[in-house]
C-alpha cells in the first residue's frame, strides 16, 4: 500500500499543470461597466428603473464575475489537468473527509482558490492543489 | 378526497406552480418556433391530414426531417395536440410542457420511493418546478424532453412495481418509448436499464425466466423501429460523435467532467443560445451549498440500494452527451433530470438537521435570500433579456414574413425567400399551413414549390411576372421594399421587396 501511495503521489507532483484561467480582481473590475451597460440597455426605456437597479448593479455582477473566476479554478477539468485522474480523486477524497470530521475547515479550504485572484503566482495554488491530493491519498490509504 | 387535499396541499401547490411556470404565455417564449420544432409540427400535421410524413412516407418510424432521422415518436405525439389547438406555437410546445409538468409530479414519486421521506420528496419537486435547466426544455418542443419523461416514468414504475408484474411490464413499455424519442436515447436507455437491473440484482433474480423473457421482448420489439432503419439511425450519431475526432477518447473524458463544471452548471448555462438563458447558470446559485451537503452526505449515509443507484443514475447520465461534441451540452445531459434535484433537497434535510442552531438559522436564511433573488432574476432575464438576445437562435421573423405575404401572395407569380437564416421551405409549410397532400408529390426538391423558391446569395428571376424577395439586412434585394421586420432587440431580420 505504502508502495501504491509513493507512486501515485510521484504521479500527482510530477504531472504537468495547466495554466488556469487569467481571472483575478483586475478582469472582474474590467467586467464591470461594459456588463451594466449592456445589461440595462437590454432592459429598454420602458423597465422600471427599480427593477433595473435592483437585476442589474454592481454587487449582483461583481459576484457573477467572481463566482465565474473562481469557478475556474476549482474545474473538474483543471483538476483533472492539473493533478492527473488520480490526483483529481484524491482531491474530492481529501474535500470529502474534511467536510464529514473537520468541518470547520472547510471553510478555510474553500478560500484557497482566492489566492489565484491576488497578484500571487498560480503555482502557489497549483502547489496547495498537489498537497491536498496526496493528503486525500494518504487519508484513504490510511482507512483502507 | 378532503384527506387527499389536506396530506398532498404541497404537492398540489407545486404542480400548479410547474403548470404556470410552463404554460405561460408558450407561445411567445421562447420568442418563435425553431425551425426543428417547425418540421415536427409541420410532420404532425402531415400525418394527421394524410397519414403520411412530409416526404409522403405512410405513417414513419423514423422522421428524415433535414436528414437526420429522428425517432418519430415525438412527432405522433404532437398529433393530438395540433388536432386540437391547430398548427401554430401552442400546438406544438403543449405537449412537451404538458410532460414537463408531468416529470416534476414522476420526480416526486421517484424521490419518495428512494428517500422514504415526503419532504425530500416535495422539495426535489418544488426544486425542479423551478428548475431553469428544466423549464428551458419543457416550453420547447424537444424530442429529449419526451426522453426523460418516459425514462422517468419507467423508472418510476419500477421502483413501485415490488411484485406487480404489470408495472413492470408498463416500467418495459416506458422504456421501450424513451429509447424511441430521442438519438441520445439510444445509448442512454441501454445503460440505464443495465444500471437498474445492477442495483436491484435481488428482485430481478426472484423474477421467473418466462417474465424476464416477456420483458425482455418488450424491449426489443422497440429497438425494431431503429434496426430496420440502422443505416439511418446513425447518420446523426456519426456527424456529431467523438469517436471521428483524432483524441477522441480524450474528447470524450474531458466533455463529461464538463457536465460537472461548477460554471456550466452555476454561471455560464450551455452556450447554445436555445439551451439556457445568458447570465444564468443550469442551476441557480442557491443550491450550490445543497448539491455540496447533499452529495457528501448521500456518500457518507450510503446504505439504500436505491440511493446508490440515485448516484449512479447522475455520474451515468452525462454519457450520452460526452460521446458527442459540443460539450458540455444540456440538452443531451437532460437525463440528470431528476438526480441533482433530489441531491440537493437530501442537501437541505442536512443543513435543517444543523446541530449548532444560530449557524442553521444563519444558512437558511442566506439560502432563501439568495433563492429569492435567484428566481426573480431568472424570471426577468427569461421574459425580458431573453427574447431580445436569443430571438435569431429561434430563427425569429418567419412568421411574420408569413404573415406579410399570405394576403398579397395572389399578386405575384414567384415568392423567393433568402435561405439564410436556414430551411425557409420548412417555415412556409408551417406558416401557410401548405397542404401536405399537395407538398408530399415534390418533396425531394427543397429549392421550392408552388410559386415559392428558396436561394442562397443572389435569386436570378426564372418566371416572368411581378415577384416578391425576401432577403436579410445585408442581402442584395430589389429597390421597391414593402416591407421590414425586425428582432425584439431592434435590428433587422428581413426585407420584403418587390421586383416588377
Amino acid at each position: 500500500m505504502r508502495k501504491a501511495v509513493l507512486i501515485f503521489s510521484i504521479i500527482i507532483v510530477l504531472k504537468q499543470f495547466s495554466q488556469p484561467a487569467n481571472c483575478n480582481f483586475e478582469t472582474v473590475r474590467q467586467a464591470i461597466a461594459p456588463r451594466i451597460f449592456a445589461e440595462q440597455t437590454t432592459d429598454g426605456k420602458t423597465q422600471s428603473v427599480v427593477i433595473t437597479r435592483f437585476l442589474h448593479n454592481k454587487a449582483g455582477i461583481i459576484g457573477s464575475e467572481v463566482g465565474k473566476c473562481y469557478f475556474s479554478y476549482i474545474d473538474p477539468i483543471f483538476l483533472v489537468n492539473t493533478l492527473s485522474i488520480f490526483g483529481f480523486f484524491s482531491f474530492l477524497y481529501f474535500i470529502y473527509d474534511l467536510t464529514l470530521n473537520r468541518a470547520q475547515l472547510t471553510a478555510v479550504l474553500v478560500l484557497f482558490p482566492f489566492i489565484a485572484f491576488y497578484s500571487f503566482p498560480s503555482i502557489i495554488l497549483i502547489i496547495i492543489y498537489k498537497l491536498f491530493a496526496i493528503i486525500g491519498l494518504t487519508l484513504f490509504a490510511l482507512k483502507k | 378526497m378532503q384527506k387527499f387535499k389536506d396530506k398532498n396541499y404541497l404537492l398540489i401547490l407545486i404542480i400548479f406552480l410547474a403548470l404556470i411556470l410552463r404554460f405561460y404565455q408558450l407561445g411567445k417564449y421562447p420568442p418563435s418556433l425553431f425551425i426543428d420544432e417547425l418540421s415536427n409540427g409541420y410532420n404532425a400535421y402531415s400525418i394527421l391530414k394524410t397519414g403520411r410524413d412530409e416526404y409522403g412516407n405512410l405513417l414513419p418510424l423514423i422522421i428524415k426531417s433535414f436528414g437526420d432521422y429522428n425517432p418519430a415518436l415525438s412527432v405522433y405525439t404532437l398529433i393530438p395536440s395540433i388536432a386540437a389547438f391547430g398548427l401554430n406555437e401552442t400546438g406544438v410546445r403543449f405537449p412537451s410542457a404538458l410532460l414537463g409538468t408531468l416529470t416534476v409530479i414522476l420526480t416526486y414519486f421517484i424521490a419518495l420511493k428512494i428517500s422514504h421521506n415526503q419532504k425530500i420528496a416535495q422539495v426535489s419537486a418544488f426544486l425542479l418546478a423551478i428548475a431553469p435547466w428544466h423549464l428551458q426544455f419543457s416550453r420547447y418542443d424537444h424530442e429529449a424532453n419526451f426522453m426523460v419523461f418516459f425514462s422517468a416514468l419507467a423508472i418510476t414504475l419500477f421502483l413501485f412495481a415490488k411484485k406487480r408484474f404489470l408495472f413492470l411490464i408498463s416500467s418495459a413499455f416506458s422504456f421501450g418509448l424513451a429509447f424511441n424519442t430521442y438519438h441520445a436515447a439510444k445509448v442512454w436507455v441501454p445503460l440505464f436499464i443495465l444500471c437498474l437491473i445492477f442495483w436491484h440484482q435481488t428482485e430481478m433474480k426472484e423474477l421467473k425466466l418466462k417474465k424476464i423473457a416477456i420483458l425482455f421482448l418488450i424491449l426489443s420489439l422497440f429497438t425494431l423501429p431503429i434496426l430496420l432503419n440502422i443505416k439511418n439511425s446513425l447518420i446523426r450519431g456519426q456527424s456529431t460523435g467523438v469517436f471521428k475526432e483524432e483524441k477522441s477518447l480524450e474528447i470524450f473524458f474531458s466533455g463529461y467532467l464538463s457536465h460537472f463544471s461548477p460554471n456550466f452548471l452555476f454561471i455560464n448555462g450551455d452556450s447554445i443560445g436555445r439551451h439556457s438563458v445568458e447570465g444564468m447558470g443550469e442551476l441557480y446559485v442557491f443550491e450550490l451549498p445543497l448539491l455540496f451537503f447533499g452529495l457528501i452526505y448521500l456518500v457518507h449515509k450510503i446504505k439504500e440500494k436505491n440511493e446508490k443507484f440515485l448516484l449512479t443514475w447522475l455520474l451515468l447520465s452525462p454519457i450520452p452527451a460526452a460521446l458527442a461534441t459540443p460539450s458540455p451540452h444540456a440538452l443531451r445531459s437532460l437525463t440528470i433530470i431528476p438526480t441533482l434535484w433530489i441531491i440537493s433537497a437530501y442537501g437541505l434535510k442536512k443543513m435543517m438537521s444543523l446541530k449548532n442552531i444560530n449557524l442553521r438559522y444563519i444558512a437558511l436564511t442566506g439560502i432563501f435570500l439568495i433563492f429569492i433573488y435567484n428566481l426573480i432574476t431568472y424570471l426577468h432575464l427569461y421574459y425580458v433579456h431573453y427574447p431580445k438576445i436569443k430571438a435569431l437562435d429561434w430563427t425569429y421573423g418567419y412568421k411574420q414574413v408569413f404573415e406579410f405575404i399570405k394576403p398579397i401572395e395572389s399578386r405575384y407569380q414567384a415568392i423567393a425567400i433568402s435561405n439564410y437564416y436556414g430551411w425557409p421551405y420548412i417555415a412556409a409549410l408551417f406558416y401557410l399551413k401548405f397542404d401536405p397532400d399537395q407538398y408530399q408529390k415534390q418533396s425531394q426538391d427543397k429549392s421550392g414549390f408552388y410559386k415559392y423558391e428558396f436561394f442562397k446569395d443572389s435569386w436570378q428571376k426564372t418566371k416572368p411576372g411581378k415577384a416578391l424577395v425576401v432577403t436579410p439586412q445585408w442581402q442584395g434585394h430589389p429597390p421597391t421594399v414593402l416591407h421590414q421586420i425586425y428582432f425584439p432587440n431592434g435590428d433587422m431580420a428581413f426585407r420584403v421587396s418587390e421586383e416588377k
